[in-house]
């Protein structure tokens, strides 16, 4: 079980996303841009953040380095998940703190596999 | 597990369906090196992209990958924005939304221009760059695959970095023995002196043995997410090269207590000494180690598992221990025979690291290391559609949409409808209770009076609720309106017109129902001011207008109506062609003296059409008359009017909600029935003189200088009761499409709103009503559907009866 917290811009995504992880008994804060997820970051404690790269206003690559700027999320694992998985996709996310990413479209299952990766 | 997607779908179509007009309405505006605008419509092609592939919807997923690559393309300054183009991209909008129609409600899609257009799309998109595919196809995954033997060697150095990305080394071996037996060596010769330790890098590096004949590939993707932040040697070996020498395996397991560290004494140097005795594999147990801001660096929350393949005794390991034997449990067990994986624990099961003993321990530094995340690699199968290069920050949603999302819910139709209902059914209660509470105004009581001033309190908030509620249902018109500029933009093309659309009043309000049904008579109405009322450039050019013709949408709000006009600044209606055809068709008689307003409503008489010939965007066999009937089928009205040479303008008048009709309360016999104000002429008292019988009981009457055929409602509906006494009777003047018509009542009562209740699905359909309401007493009252009561009532003998006569008294005067 762990906290997460889910940021997409996109309701259908984001409530398939945490739904599935809810069925695997996890606790999901949903947020519907980086602004909102950069929010709801600061007010909880998060194991692990999930967000989509392409949102208006704050991106999840930006997401990612304010994130990394917070003392409570210094190594927090965040996941981005994109369609854009080419090598200065990557780059750019891992140079923003990204742990890694999860490829779109994915599967409930692949999303949970994955996530077990990065949940102790 | 498996979880079922399709409850999620819904919400995916909608949002499609809404990035699809967002796109749309993006690439009408869309001008070269607008890079907001571009950016916003990849995102939304984006969007539509990952959700089909989630939800299934794989050919609009392939489709849409083809058109966001373009977009990206052009993001990128790679393609060139041009008019071609755009109308590509356009008609793959189309394209998209066909498919998803087509994917989510079945019915055809028309594959032949399905394909036609992504034909185009590829050839626009790998046309002029082919090299691009090929290289983002070619990069990933199959760089010198290797067969892996018996297994793998693997030599892992994570830069010191490492754990800043959230990675953690320990979830990618525990990824790794996923794959087969795993035998983890811990490597400290990096780590530094306690006291030098920065606790947030990562100073250990690991040997790994993988005894397991997996591809190259399959390991690597463990390492992907990490690849560049560390040193990774893979090396595969086969059975027997891993052999010991002779000698005996010890599983030693250790775990030290907390304030193991306050002696000086280290772990890792116990580690070196040990393997001094022979080939030693440690594994890390960090399971006890708190988050990294609880983690008091002075203390040891780390354990370990070893593997220590010697000819030494027992003793000996022991002896290593001395000096710590009273600060840590520790546990020595011989394994038989040479080193086997499996028995030394590290290997197998899902999570050898978590499951090994924890024991608290480590020095701050490798407690770091020991967190650390490592990037795992991104899920086989996936990076099929992930060609994708932009990591440019995404562009803005249109203003107002970004707004919407914060502050509004979705809610589905039934639930609102649901709620207007049950606001319905209090009115009627609070009328019952108004009625009631009549009869008690005599009495004198102080209960009495409060009661009445709670009940004129109900009255009021019930009111209000009931406005409120209402509003529930109302969208902005620009729902409706956002679809013209596309129309515009196509017919106008089409026709090689030049045209500025313009728009006002997009945020007057509609309830739902009635925006759902006005948009493709408004299109037609639009499309015919388009093809009919503006001029070609040239020819407004020699009449000394602006080569730019205007057509401009206004929705405003007029007396509980709302009434949405579509002028333009062309030709205006030809009064001579239009008279001319009417007669050519028999509408009117060549020598009908009509006013020239009279003339323009013949547009609006079935079977009538003006154009020369028969166009692409006319001929469609929808004519005018179409258009007023769907709009009175709305209880609204449409109306032209129009100068010539300077432009026509439709007024189309609709009714704010269908749920609610402002109606004329009649009494028939016994019994209660509305007729719909917006239907209603006038209501006159008939004297005999304003009659004339024709044969039977049917008769017309004379108004206003025309012959109306009349209806006698009782007779009708059969209602029994005395017969009406005609000669002083009310008659209630009606019309609809043109065509005007008396009804007989027997009285005429109040004005009042009625809330509309369906007879369809609460009993049946009768032609000629429109549904029932349920009055302040209780008792029921139908409302009378006009239009079809005109199908049901009218004999066309006697309208036609109506018309001659009508036309003889124009000739007499």
């Amino acid at each position: 079980m762990a906290m997460i917290l889910v940021v997409d811009d996109s309701a259908s995504l984001r409530s398939m996303v945490s739904f599935s992880l809810k069925q695997e008994g996890h606790q999901v804060t949903e947020a519907s841009s980086g602004q909102d997820g950069l929010n709801k970051a600061k007010q909880g404690k998060f194991d692990l953040v999930l967000t989509d790269v392409n949102m208006p206003g704050m991106d999840g690559i930006t997401l990612c380095s304010e994130l990394r700027k917070l003392p409570a999320f210094k190594f927090t694992p965040i996941l981005v998940l994109t369609t854009e998985s080419s090598a200065d996709m990557k780059q750019k996310g891992k140079a923003a703190g990204a742990t890694g990413w999860l490829v779109k479209p994915f599967n409930p299952d692949t999303l949970l596999s994955t996530v077990k990766r990065v949940i102790r | 597990m498996s979880i079922d997607l399709s409850e999620f779908i819904p919400v995916f179509l909608e949002e499609s369906f809404e990035g699809l007009d967002t796109m749309e309405s993006c690439l009408l505006e869309l001008q070269p090196g607008d890079m907001e605008t571009i950016n916003t419509i990849f995102r939304a092609a984006h969007s539509i992209k990952g959700g089909s592939g989630t939800f299934g919807f794989d050919e609009v997923g392939r489709f849409t990958h083809e058109l966001e690559t373009l977009l990206d393309k052009m993001r990128n300054g790679q393609c060139e924005v041009t008019p071609d183009r755009v109308a590509l991209l356009l008609s793959s909008v189309d394209c998209v939304r066909s498919l998803l129609v087509s994917a989510s409600e079945g019915g055809e899609v028309d594959r032949s221009q399905v394909e036609e257009v992504e034909r185009q799309l590829v050839a626009v998109v790998h046309g002029d760059e082919v090299s691009t595919l090929a290289d983002s196809s070619a990069s990933a995954p199959d760089e010198g695959v290797v067969d892996g033997g018996d297994g793998w060697r693997i030599r892992f150095t994570p830069d010191p970095g490492l754990l800043m990305s959230g990675n953690d080394p320990m979830l990618l071996f525990r990824e790794l023995a996923l794959l087969g037996p795993l035998e983890i060596n811990l490597l400290t010769d990096a780590l530094p002196a306690l006291d030098n330790l920065d606790p947030t890098e990562l100073y250990l590096a690991w040997e790994l043995t993988l005894s397991a004949a997996v591809d190259e590939t399959s390991i690597r993707e463990i390492f992907e997410w990490v690849e560049d932040d560390c040193e990774l040697i893979l090396e595969p070996f086969t059975a027997g090269t891993t052999g010991a020498e002779s000698g005996q395996t010890w599983d030693i397991t250790l775990r030290p207590d907390a304030d193991f560290l306050v002696t000086g004494n280290d772990p890792l140097l116990l580690f070196r000494e040990l393997a001094e005795l022979g080939a030693l594999q440690v594994l890390l147990d960090s399971e006890n180690l708190p988050a990294l801001d609880q983690l008091d660096p002075v203390e040891l929350r780390l354990n370990w598992h070893m593997t220590l393949h010697s000819a030494c005794s027992e003793a000996d390991i022991r002896a290593v221990f001395d000096w710590v034997d009273d600060q840590c449990e520790l546990i020595i067990t011989p394994v038989g025979g040479s080193p086997n994986p499996e028995s030394a624990g590290t290997a197998g099961g899902a999570q050898p690291l978590i499951s090994g003993e924890p024991i608290s321990s480590a020095p701050a530094a490798s407690e770091a290391t020991g967190d650390q995340i490592l990037p795992p690699s991104a899920p086989a199968g996936a990076p099929k559609s992930a060609v994708k290069s932009d990591t440019k920050p995404a562009a803005k949603a249109p203003a107002g949409r970004s707004g919407a999302d914060s502050s509004s819910i979705r809610v589905e139709t039934g639930k609102v409808d649901a709620l207007i209902d049950r606001v319905g059914e209090l009115v009627i209660t609070q009328a019952m209770l108004a009625q009631v509470c009549e009869q008690l105004s005599d009495i004198d009581h102080p209960a009495v009076e409060q009661l009445l001033a709670g009940l004129g309190q109900l009255e009021r908030n019930t009111r209000d609720l009931q406005e409120d509620v209402m509003r529930v249902r109302m969208l902005p018109i620009s729902f409706v309106f956002n679809r013209f500029p596309r129309v515009v933009h196509d017919v106008s093309s089409k026709l090689g017109k030049k045209v500025e659309l313009l728009l006002k009043g997009e945020q007057t309000e509609l309830d739902k129902t009635v925006m759902e049904k006005i948009g493709d008579p408004l299109v037609h109405l639009v499309r015919n001011s388009l093809d009919h009322g503006l001029e070609t450039p040239a020819e407004r050019f020699s009449v000394g207008k602006p080569e730019t013709g205007q057509v401009l949408l206004n929705a405003y709000h007029e007396g509980g109506y709302i009434v949405i006009d579509i002028s333009d600044d062309g030709r205006g209606l030809n009064r001579d062609k239009i008279l001319g055809k009417a007669v050519e068709k028999g509408l009117v008689s060549a020598d009908a003296n009509l006013a020239p307003h009279e003339i323009d409503e013949l547009i609006f008489l079935p079977g009538f059409s003006t154009a020369d010939q028969v166009s692409d965007l006319s001929g469609r066999g929808v004519g005018m008359d179409v258009v007023r009937r769907n709009i009175e089928s709305l209880g609204g009205h449409v109306s032209v009017h129009s100068v010539p040479g300077e432009g026509s303008r439709f007024s189309v008048r609709l009714p704010l909600t269908l749920a609610i009709v402002d109606g004329q309360l009649v009494r028939l016999g016994q019994d209660t029935y509305i007729v719909p104000l917006v239907s209603i002429v006038e209501t006159i008292k008939a004297s005999d003189s304003m009659l004339t019988a024709l044969g039977g009981s049917r008769c017309l009457l004379r108004f206003r200088g025309e012959y109306l055929p009349l209806v006698n409602l009782r007779e009708l509906f059969e209602l029994d009761g005395p017969p009406a006494d005609i000669a002083e009777h009310l008659i209630v003047v009606v019309e609809n499409a043109g065509q005007k018509l008396g009804l007989i009542v027997d009285e005429l009562m109040g004005q009042q709103q009625a809330v509309i209740k369906s007879l369809e699905v609460n009993f049946k359909r009768i032609a000629g009503i429109a549904g029932a309401t349920i009055m302040g007493d209780g008792g029921v009252a139908l409302i009378l559907d006009v239009a079809g009561l005109m199908g049901v009532a009218l004999d066309p003998e006697l309208a036609s009866a109506a018309r001659r006569r009508s036309k003889q008294e124009g000739l007499d005067q």
